[in-house]
């Protein structure tokens, strides 16, 4: 009997989501997230917790902020479009400084942006993790979990519809949580006091409310507390092959499993090319990405959208060295994001084509 | 080292389940492995393929293969579409029940396995997939028959219990199959790995 199970990333997402000690999730449906809602439906049932399978996806995210402010563990999760709908809260949620974790199963690449900077109101950035393997998705479930509550402040997981349809063997690990202190800010009905929630909407001080805080303070604190989450949050990113590599190719999420396949496969042709792989995608890795740059003649980013990682890189290497686009949109009769782009083939020829040209002298 | 099997079929062959019976078997083997299935809206009929990546180390593979060890059809309309990801020097098996055209690829070593009409004199025309799953793990030591017989067991679920000794008996008809006609079979999946 083998000592792994065998489960997909829906499942591995939903038991880590249970095994971290999540108590309320809502959702509402839309493939590939359906997936997720079924399994969470699950797990949450064997612990205690509860599931909702709510009316509109504006309902879930206020479902979930109400749960998530009363300090207990609150996950929600969407698919592309139900994300655009959830931003108000979303937003509102920042501002509030409520911690929970949010799933984005995503159909392709095209929200990286909206993954990293939001699409709402007001000053915020999501800390935000890209897995690309089945354990991947359930370890960086219960570092979402813990980085959400240590640092108060929402956390965002980037999956996907192959990520959800991929069956591997895997196991669950235990995590430590021993230095996350108790939840102070959590409301728990206490009538008369200072209230410890603040957002936009609860009432502002022009409004009467003296003790809410401004919208222009509200707006600095959260100024403040984006740039102490981004030199506080460990950055993570995978890479190889950087000391020889001439060419290095940035990819996130499942896709950067297909171009690590393929640099693999051009390496065993002796070309000289290396990858990194940003785990999390907010705060960016700079440090890998920096080193990458400083070795290589030029960077490549694959990703399945416009070329919106391009921008962090972009914004990391300061013109040392070019930096190609190489990705595209990529999308299958369903549009789940699989498509032409990512078959090795396709690929391989692209990262080829950007290595040869790099060698021709100017 | 690795090895790719892809098998394609319509909705109702059971081309998912057997492909997550062999994930499982692997698995219980403590083999490295990654089940893959693309499949269309359409329930019954519709095409299904479905990708088994397996491995003594950590898999390099990604999801979606652009060709593997073993391709497999179970019927007529996913032979082009398996077809495409053979590979020279691979394998490429096929329910020669359903599929009666003679298949020829360049450098692809064509296996035939009359697997739906085995299944039918077992009369399980359903369990095809089975019995060719059986016999073309017992000829190339993929995986044993007996883990297979366990992976079925552990993937049915509570009120499908009766079609576990069917399924066992389809796994046991390929295997038979196999010992007498794909004895002394080239195509070993771990040779190079025991080497």
């Amino acid at each position: 009997m083998g000592d792994k199970q065998l489960i997909d990333g829906s499942k591995a997402i939903a038991h880590s989501a249970a095994l971290a000690g999540c108590r309320f999730y809502a959702s509402y449906p839309i493939q590939p997230n359906s997936h997720l809602i079924e399994e969470m439906t699950q797990e949450l049932a064997k612990i205690g917790g509860v599931t909702m399978n709510a009316e509109s996806e504006g309902e879930a995210i206020n479902m979930v902020w109400g749960a998530a402010a009363t300090g207990n563990r609150a996950m929600c999760s969407t698919t592309v479009t139900g994300m655009s709908l959830m931003h108000e809260a979303m937003s509102e949620m920042f501002a509030a400084e409520v911690a929970y974790v949010f799933v984005h199963m995503a159909r392709g690449q095209t929200e990286y942006r909206v993954g990293t900077r939001g699409g709402g109101h007001g000053e915020y950035r999501y800390i935000s993790y890209a897995p690309h393997t089945v354990q991947e998705a359930a370890d960086l479930t219960r570092l979402a979990f813990y980085t959400a509550d240590k640092f108060r402040t929402p956390v965002m997981i980037q999956a996907d519809y192959i990520l959800t349809h991929t069956v591997e063997a895997m196991e669950f690990h235990d995590f430590d949580e021993s230095d996350l202190k108790e939840k102070d800010w959590a409301i728990d009905g206490a009538k008369g006091r200072v209230p410890r929630i603040n957002s936009f909407i609860r009432g502002t001080y022009s409004l009467g409310d003296k003790s809410a805080m401004a919208y222009g303070e509200l707006q600095e604190r959260a100024m403040e507390r984006i740039a102490y989450l981004e030199e506080n949050v460990p950055s993570l990113a995978e890479t190889g092959h950087l000391d020889d590599a001439d060419l290095v190719v940035i990819s996130y999420g499942y896709v950067s499993r297909f171009a690590k396949y393929a640099v693999g496969l051009l390496r065993e042709e002796g070309m000289k090319i290396g990858f990194v792989r940003p785990i999390t995608m907010w705060p960016f890795p700079k440090k890998e990405v920096l080193e990458a740059a400083e070795k290589a003649k030029a960077l490549a980013v694959f990703e399945l959208n416009n070329g919106q990682m391009v921008d962090d890189v972009r914004l990391t290497v300061l013109g040392r060295v070019p930096v190609h686009f190489i990705g595209r949109i990529s999308q299958d009769d369903s549009g789940f994001g699989m498509g032409k782009a990512i078959e090795i083939p396709n690929l391989t020829a692209k990262i080829r084509e950007t290595y040869e040209q790099m060698k021709v002298p100017a | 080292m690795e090895r790719e099997i892809v098998m394609g079929g319509i909705g109702g062959q059971g081309v998912q389940l057997a492909t997550k019976i062999l994930a499982t078997a692997l698995n219980r083997e403590n083999r490295s492995v990654m089940h893959f299935a693309a499949f269309g809206g359409t329930m019954r009929g519709g095409n299904v393929e479905c990708t088994v990546v397996t491995g003594t180390e950590a898999l390099a593979a990604p999801p979606i293969i652009p060709s593997a060890w073993m391709v497999i059809s179970m019927h007529p309309n996913t032979v082009p579409l398996v077809a495409a990801k053979a590979r020279p020097g691979g394998l490429f098996v096929v329910n020669t029940t359903l599929i009666t055209e003679p298949t020829e690829l360049e450098g692809v070593n064509v296996v035939e396995i009359p697997a739906s009409w085995i299944a039918g004199e077992l009369d399980n025309t359903q369990g095809g997939a089975m019995v060719l799953l059986g016999a073309i793990c017992q000829a190339t030591g993929l995986v044993s028959v007996e883990q297979l017989v366990e992976g079925l067991k552990e993937l049915t679920p509570p009120y499908r219990q009766k079609t576990i000794p069917r399924n066992t008996q389809a796994f046991e008809a390929g295997d038979a199959f196999a010992r007498e006609h794909l004895a002394n079979f080239q195509h070993q999946a771990w040779a190079l790995a025991a080497a």
